[in-house]
């Protein structure tokens, strides 16, 4: 069994067939005359041999058009997702489309307001909440990538918080390594029999690091689908031009669906793109907003074109506290990634870019991920729901439609049910002490964590696990990292 | 005759623009100008780019374009001063680099530029910059000040690393260690044993003047 999603049958376009067109002619032409470099030898060799220039001491690579669009014709349009508990297993591709959370460096203490690293409690708050929360379709990483130096050291954080999230939510997992750690990340999947998408991160422009290799050759050895992604801030290490900042990326990411092609044909991608732009006062990286939008759906756009599946990152916001701003740039962004047809969505608990998270926010969030699945369900045109009879049958005052049998078959499908908002007359909103979004929202946040139970893992599993990452954190240390 | 070179040498700054930097450093040393008046024309443009800057009326890239345009013509000059066996007047050198394990490199390269920009001489030894790399180009170009950038949280620590091995081989007392980048906090620095932060790049470069005593 697998997580159903949702669909999104008729997604919308932001470029024209023309424009379309062009974006795409123009990546071929990055590709072939400008080129990408690939940080690793046995990527060169891997390419060189599928029919690419090679200049092996600047370790970059230009591509023949043909082989780049027979690679993105060869990629499979499905990422398959094993999890813990196979009912959540997830299929992502064509018109599905699922909610994971956005994963940040720190927490948004919905009390305080304030900013702070995040403890073992509190990532252990958001792996409940975000376990049963049902609009979390994946789980992803979860909200915190990091946790307090005494809990896990320096680089060992990585494998600490996989091993973590295998044992505090049933959810399929996303995986990251760097600099050499995949082993025991890989291992710690195959141990619990799950299969996790493996994030790949390149560094634009056009630059993918060598040991972000070493995790695509893992991926591939274990057949785990990879997830690569090139964080740009237009403007400063991508064109400011939206139009160029795509050109620039689509080069970046067909360059790796070319070597995973080449590497092991039907390899498994989840095209990511992660454009945001660069803050020109102060030199932040700017993620929320309109421009932030459009490029999402552009990417759908994009990667539809080559039946790739896609995950969007770009329902964040600017906003540093929860509040107006945060909620309109979110929704924006959410709405029009889902209706130009995203394949998965980081959206769950970001707070500020992604540099904030909290639960809180997640549970307001999953909300507003049922509204804007009750949009893309649309209106339903049947006989019966045309309801000719029953207005017929009602006719004009001082008939009503309460009492009628059609109503109460109809209106909890046709209504959404909030768990949060608030849908409540003005007397009842008074009478439970005028709480806002907000105020109940974190109420909702204690009560889960307080009794939503995760199950464990089996012992031998656990102990595995254990063993694994005491392998891991051992050679960790030993690089003084 | 001088004076419409220098003039050109600040409008290329003004406009942002490299070529003419380099072309006009390049006509100054051919009419055989005084290179030390030409830094100063040159420094004296960046220095107005940058108060446009803090008054707000101009833009990152204002600022961005007008260092690179400034690091365009500075080699020249450089090069006509090693021929009369003089150096630069720089306020100081520094080695800057983003620590083992991390490949982030915007914020880096700002503060790279802004040193640039403000009169130090900078090496950049890049991204994924390993303890050992740091520790050769601290011997190799006795820089006054190390400067290492961190954005990950998990590997931020790096910068412990670094200035433990600067200790243990004797030549902690030798330079200056200055932090930043996303993962870095003030009370991290200090943790770490730097002797300067700075949340900004623009802070950076009033952090790297003090620390060098300019
Ligand atoms: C762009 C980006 C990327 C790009 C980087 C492209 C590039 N060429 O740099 C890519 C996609 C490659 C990337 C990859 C990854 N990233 Co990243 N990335 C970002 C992002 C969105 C922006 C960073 C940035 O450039 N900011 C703008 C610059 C200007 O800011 P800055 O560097 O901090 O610099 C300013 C100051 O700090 C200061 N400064 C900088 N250096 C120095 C030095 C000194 C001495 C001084 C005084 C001052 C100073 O000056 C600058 C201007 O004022 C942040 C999130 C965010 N919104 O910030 C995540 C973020 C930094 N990334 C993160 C992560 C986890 C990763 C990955 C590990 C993901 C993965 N699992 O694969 C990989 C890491 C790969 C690696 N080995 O490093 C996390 C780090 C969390 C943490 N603290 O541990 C962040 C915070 C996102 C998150 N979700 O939490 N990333």
């Amino acid at each position: 069994m697998t997580m159903k999603g949702f669909i999104v049958r008729n997604p919308v376009s932001v470029l024209s067939p023309d424009e379309l067109e062009r974006v795409h002619g123009a990546m071929l032409e990055v590709l072939r005359e400008t080129g990408v470099v690939f940080e690793h030898p046995k990527a060169l060799d891997v390419l060189a041999d599928a029919g690419c220039r090679v200049d092996r001491e600047k370790m970059l690579v230009k591509f023949p058009p043909y082989l780049v669009e027979d690679s993105l014709r060869r990629c499979p349009s499905r990422v398959t997702l094993k999890a813990r508990n196979p009912k959540y297993d997830v299929d992502i591709g064509g018109n599905r489309m699922y909610f994971c959370p956005w994963v940040a460096m720190n927490l948004y203490d919905a009390d305080t307001g304030e900013r702070r690293a995040p403890r073992e409690e509190d990532v252990l708050q958001a792996a409940t909440v975000l376990d049963y929360l049902d609009e979390v379709h994946v789980y992803g990483f979860g909200n915190f990538a990091n946790v307090d130096e005494s809990v896990a050291p320096g680089l060992c954080a990585y494998p600490w918080g996989m091993a973590f999230n295998l044992r505090h939510t049933e959810k399929a997992l996303f995986g990251a390594a760097i600099l050499g750690i995949e082993p025991w990340i890989v291992e710690m999947f195959q141990a619990a029999g799950v299969r996790p998408g493996m994030l790949v991160s390149g560094a634009p422009p056009l630059t993918w690091p060598g040991h972000q290799l070493l995790v695509v050759f893992a991926a591939a050895e274990a057949d785990f689908p990879i997830m690569p992604f090139c964080g740009m801030a237009a403007g400063s290490n991508s064109p400011a031009t939206l139009a160029g900042t795509l050109v620039q990326n689509y080069a970046e990411m067909s360059a790796m669906i070319t070597l995973a092609q080449s590497l092991k044909p039907g390899m498994e991608v989840l095209a990511g793109d992660y454009s945001q732009l660069m803050g020109m006062r102060e030199a932040v990286v700017v993620q929320g907003g309109p421009e932030a939008a459009l490029l999402d759906a552009a990417w759908s756009q994009i990667w539809r074109r080559h039946d790739i599946p896609r995950t969007g990152f770009n329902t964040r916001t600017d906003a540093k506290v929860i509040d107006y701003q945060g909620a309109a740039e979110k929704t924006l962004t959410l709405l029009l990634s889902v209706l130009s047809g995203s394949n998965k969505i980081y959206f769950h608990g970001g707070v500020y870019d992604e540099l904030l998270a909290s639960p809180v926010a997640a549970v307001m969030d999953n909300d507003v991920a049922k509204m804007v699945m009750r949009i893309v369900e649309g209106i339903k045109v049947t006989e019966d729901t045309l309801a000719v009879d029953v207005i017929d049958k009602v006719g004009p005052m001082p008939g009503h439609f309460l009492s009628e049998k059609h109503t109460r078959e109809w209106w909890m499908k046709e209504q959404l049910l909030p768990e949060v908002a608030d849908r409540s007359s003005y007397e009842r909103w008074l009478a439970e002490g005028k709480k806002d979004f907000l105020a109940r929202a974190k109420d909702r946040c204690a009560e889960i964590a307080k009794t939503h139970e995760v199950p464990p893992l089996p012992d031998d599993v656990d102990r595995e696990l254990e063993k694994i990452y005491r392998s891991a954190k051992k050679t960790i240390q030993s690089w003084g990292l | 005759m001088s004076e419409t070179v220098f003039d050109n040498l600040r409008r290329a700054i003004l406009d942002y623009d490299g070529d003419a930097a380099e072309e006009w450093a390049r006509k100054a040393v051919e009419e055989k100008l005084e290179p030390a008046g030409a830094m100063e024309v040159l420094t004296d443009a960046i220095r107005q780019v940058g108060e446009g800057f803090a008054r707000e009326e101009l833009w990152l890239p204002d600022l961005v374009g007008a260092a690179e345009a400034f690091t365009r013509a500075i080699p020249v000059l450089e090069e006509r001063l090693a021929s009369m066996g003089r150096e630069r007047d720089v306020l100081g050198k520094v080695v800057i680099g983003t620590v083992a394990a991390d490949i982030h490199d915007i914020g880096k390269n700002m503060v790279r530029i802004f040193l640039t920009a403000e009169g130090f001489d900078v090496h950049d030894l890049g991204v994924n910059v390993a303890a050992e790399t740091f520790l050769e180009a601290v011997k190799e170009h006795e820089p006054d000040i190390l400067a290492m950038s961190a954005l990950l949280t998990l590997t931020a620590v790096q910068q412990k690393a670094v200035i433990l091995a600067l200790e243990a081989e004797g030549l902690r007392d030798m330079v200056k260690v200055m932090v930043g980048g996303g993962a870095v906090t003030a009370e991290f620095a200090r943790m770490v044993g730097a002797d300067g932060y700075d949340p900004t790049a623009i802070g950076a470069v009033q952090v790297a003047r003090r620390l060098v005593g300019a």
